[in-house]
């Protein structure tokens, strides 16, 4: 041997020889991992575990010494210390392959399996280690490179058997090993001392930390090492993973060993230390079956799942039942894995930017992710933005909304069953805010619902981040109609214009048309084709701007160059969620909770019972004919805007229910929120108190409760 | 590394709803690349208009589509590394890469990967990351 | 981690690119269009057996996909019938 170094362990400079375990050079000098239990040197036993280099629960075993580790025992009855994420590992590579058949085990059975069915072998002695069978069935396993994801249709086990580890009194002391383990350390150069090799199941060890004696038989026979030669068991815990599979089991995992005799004591889970009596005493509770027993005592729940216990189990219950019940299943992964191996391949759900997101993001905006998407909160001046829509004329980025087309012969049919309105009276060129309701009556979503000139086509629009859904929901209940759905979500741009100047402002890209509200026309505005909403969330004249994806910014740039001497400015969200409370417009989602009927959201007058068999209809009527319980309500005060969830509590003290959406408003000169506020004898309290502030219960809408000004 | 190299690039197409007998029936005009999306939808790449296969198909001139074009070598790569799907032999295939949303069209001395604009930054960096 | 579910347009996908959706049949004798509201919304059953399940293709052909599953050994079987 050369070229030796030195690794420590708990602190403690430990010499190795190049070629050396980790194992090896411990107990070469004296050291147990885990200060005792069985060693087995082939990375079933868990009594070599330690955390080496940061990572925990490694078999020190199957670890090559280099210079320099640090390797640290676990604690003593606690869970190893987590690492830092203050540095993250680098991210693990994956590589997916994709085979009809994968062999896990390069022994003799394995190598005819893969010869017969021209399978890739995967063994550990080889460097790539299978840890974990998932379904599909996709392989997962671990190399020097990183992990491999093998796709397959069917899995080879083939992993031979393991030797069994003996449960009784004394088999947690040092000095204990099976064959190979003693063959391999005493072949890397490890006195043992004086070994005795016993092959029947032992009485007890005896010592203090370190073993003196076995027992066996009665006879007691002293020795400084025992060598554990008391037969094997199946290695077939990859098999176990995967209840449902097509995993063939082949060879020696395969073979049903019996099980040995049944310990009268002594540990038989050295993961959790689950001892024969905790077993009797799971088994008196009336936890009589494998699955039971093992949640009942947490024998197998360790890290090595059940290598150790699982054949003790089986003949603790054959003792009891007179039958062999098959070994508990087993969870991914057979081996410890790292955060980053686990994370292999896997990525963040990617966050949809809009067409306008390197424009805004050039303008300073502080970009967050709201409502599924990254979106301006606010560009510099929230206030600015703000009094530009009350006072003038602002742009809003609103590609984010969900967008749709529907064609057909049933179009008409296919909208009156997903909305709660009667979609017949939808005039061509008209447009409606509605509801969609869920069976149980619940609102789904809202959005804007516009019949295309042509009448059997139209435009449908939902909440930003509903789009997904919406089209889920769509396609599930129309699949029997003449109706075509089309996306378009992610294709269109969408900019709101909004303020007392913004028809002063289109007139000079363009659009000099008179659109009444909740109209809706084609016109190329500053050269690029757009669909013109008439519509209000702001509480101001607004035009929604829909138009091809590619061409938004030079549209946007349009719109703020022609309205420089406006005072054109973009807002975003923070002012948005402000102009739009004052207006009492809720968002779905944030104002409205999974059990909001229309009449709870205060949105009934937006069903219309008379308009056929809706979704949702018959639960409405349903719980129209129910005492109402709690409303969403509009709240003001004189304090300084609550936290959105602030608890609200009634002038007695009691609880009254929680802010959903609360402003300052710099208009009113107050604040204002919405808050679900439940009622009390039928009736809505008309005084709460939130945060220490009273805030008075008025009608909504806060602002402009007439909506001249949105209709200009 | 020009093997590696990923071109970004912007595409003219025509998104088209109807029905499954009509697109089959469909003739598309001879620049275009049809992916069949669905039963009932098709994507007609690098084309700006097609005529409506049938009275209520709904045909949609769509900008939301951006193409990367790689070699055949990076897009082994690419499957290898962020795909738990196999590439088609040739011709269109649709899943998730790297978590996102793509379709790839195996041609025979280039692939292209197309995903929605709005995920194209994102499809980007988890392409040269993986390429890297 | 990867469950494989067929999808008759794309082909074979792992589930992550899917959304599970609840699709309980409702029995032909509730013929009452309301009544099969109810039944539909409420009277959700966890079949120890062969079970409709419903899976939207999200990352592919965004249509939904009707498949039946052994929910007693997690295995895809033949439509019954
Ligand atoms: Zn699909």
């Amino acid at each position: 041997m050369t070229g030796s170094g030195e690794f420590t362990f708990d602190g403690t400079a430990v010499p190795f020889d190049t070629g050396d375990h980790l194992l090896t050079a411990l107990v070469r000098v004296g050291i147990h991992p885990t200060g005792g239990g069985t060693l087995c040197a082939e990375g079933h036993s868990p009594h070599c575990v330690a955390e080496v280099d940061g990572s925990a629960y490694v078999h020190t075993c199957q670890t090559l010494a280099r210079e320099g580790m640090v390797v640290r025992a676990h604690p003593t009855g606690a869970p190893p210390v987590l690492p830092s994420i203050a540095s993250p590992e680098r991210p693990v590579a994956v590589r997916n392959i994709h085979h009809e058949v994968i062999v896990i085990g390069g022994g003799e059975s394995g190598r005819a399996a893969a010869a017969a069915a021209g399978a890739p072998i995967v063994d550990a002695k080889d460097g790539s280690e299978a840890i974990g069978i998932y379904p599909g069935p996709m392989v997962a396993v671990r190399t020097d490179d990183g992990m491999v994801h093998a796709h397959v249709n069917r899995v080879v086990v083939a992993t031979g058997a393991l030797p069994l580890l003996p449960v009784c009194p004394g088999n947690d002391l040092a000095g204990l090993y099976t064959p190979m383990a003693a063959e391999r350390l005493t072949a890397a150069g490890v006195d043992l001392g004086q070994t005795v090799r016993i092959t029947g199941p032992p009485d007890r060890f005896e010592g203090d930390i370190r073993v003196r004696s076995v027992v066996v038989g009665g006879e007691r026979i002293e020795c400084d090492a025992v060598i554990v030669d008391i037969g094997t068991t199946p290695n077939e815990v990859l098999a176990r993973m995967g209840a449902g599979l097509a995993i063939d089991t082949v060879g020696d995992a395969a073979t049903a060993a019996s099980p040995p005799p049944c310990p009268v004591e002594g540990t038989v889970c050295p993961c959790n230390e689950t001892t024969m009596a905790e077993l009797a005493e799971a088994w008196a509770r009336g936890f009589t079956s494998m699955e039971l027993l093992k949640r009942a005592s947490l024998a197998g729940t360790g890290v090595c799942q059940g290598a150790v216990c699982s054949p003790y189990l089986q003949s603790f219950i054959a003792d009891r039942t007179g039958s062999v019940e098959a070994p508990f299943t087993a969870r991914p992964v057979a081996r410890q894995a790292t955060l980053s191996e686990i994370a292999a391949g896997r990525h963040h759900p990617a966050v949809p930017r809009t067409s306008l997101h390197a424009i805004h993001e050039a303008a300073g905006a502080t970009m967050d992710r709201l409502g599924g998407w990254w979106r301006p909160w606010m560009y510099s001046d929230v206030g600015a933005e703000y009094d530009a829509v009350r006072n003038a004329v602002s742009l809003g980025d609103v590609g984010t909304l969900g967008k749709f087309i529907v064609s057909g012969p049933d179009a008409e049919a296919a909208l009156q069953r997903l909305i709660s309105t009667d979609v017949s009276t939808i005039r061509p060129g008209r447009s409606r805010y509605v509801l969609m309701l869920d069976e149980r009556g619940y609102v789904l979503d809202d959005g804007m619902i516009l019949r295309e000139p042509e009448g059997d086509r139209f435009f449908v629009t939902v909440t930003s981040g509903g789009a997904s859904v919406a089209e889920m929901w769509f396609r599930d209940w129309t699949a029997h109609l003449n109706v075509r759905w089309m996306n378009v979500t992610m294709a269109l741009g969408a900019i709101n214009v909004t303020g007392p100047r913004a028809p002063e402002l289109l007139a000079r890209v363009g659009f000099d048309e008179t659109l009444p509200m909740l109209q809706h026309t084609e016109s190329d505005i500053a050269n690029v084709p757009c669909r013109v909403v008439r519509l209000s969330f702001t509480g101001e004249v607004s035009f929604e701007l829909h138009h091809p994806f590619a061409r938004s910014g030079e549209l946007w740039h349009a719109l703020l160059d022609a309205g420089a001497d406006l005072g054109v400015v973009p807002h975003g969200l923070d002012a948005l969620s402000r102009l739009r409370l004052e207006k009492g417009h809720i968002i779905v989602g944030q104002d409205s909770d999974y059990d909001s009927t229309p009449r709870r959201l205060h949105h009934d007058w937006m069903v219309n019972l008379d308009s056929g068999n809706f979704i949702g209809r018959h639960a409405v009527e349903r719980t129209n004919r129910l005492a109402l319980d709690k409303q969403l309500v509009g709240l003001e005060s004189e304090g300084p805007a609550p936290f959105e969830g602030a608890v609200a509590w009634t002038p007695d003290g009691e609880y009254a229910g929680y802010v959903t959406s609360a402003a300052w408003s710099p208009t009113l000169d107050r604040s204002v929120m919405l808050a679900w506020i439940r009622l009390a004898d039928g009736e809505l309290p008309e005084e709460v108190w939130i945060e220490g502030e009273s805030a008075r219960r008025v009608a909504l809408p806060f602002y402009d409760p007439a909506g001249t000004r949105a209709r200009g | 590394m020009a093997e590696f190299a990923v071109v970004r690039e912007r595409i003219a197409a025509v998104r088209i709803a109807a029905t499954p007998t009509a697109l089959d029936a469909a003739r598309w005009p001879a620049d275009a690349t049809e992916l069949r999306l669905a039963p009932d939808e098709v994507l007609l790449l690098d084309v700006l208009d097609a005529a409506a296969p049938e009275p209520h198909a709904i045909v949609f001139p769509d900008t939301g589509w951006v193409r990367f074009v790689l070699s055949p070598a990076a897009g082994t790569r690419v499957f290898e590394g962020a795909a738990t799907w196999p590439p088609p032999a040739h011709g269109l295939g649709q899943g998730a890469i790297a978590g996102i949303p793509a379709k790839v069209i195996v041609n025979t001395d280039c692939w292209w990967l197309v995903v929605q604009g709005v995920l194209a930054d994102d499809f980007e960096d988890r392409l040269v990351e993986v390429l890297a | 981690m990867s469950l494989r579910i067929r999808c008759p347009h794309c082909g074979p996908r792992s589930v992550e690119e899917w959304v599970h959706g609840e699709i309980p049949v409702v029995p032909d004798a509730i013929a009452d269009p309301d009544a099969r509201d109810v039944d539909r919304g409420y009277m959700h059953t966890n079949e120890h057996g062969v079970v409709r399940e419903a899976w939207f293709h999200l990352s592919g052909c965004r249509r939904w996909v009707t498949l039946w599953r052994d929910s007693r050994t997690d295995e895809w079987v033949e439509p019954p019938g």
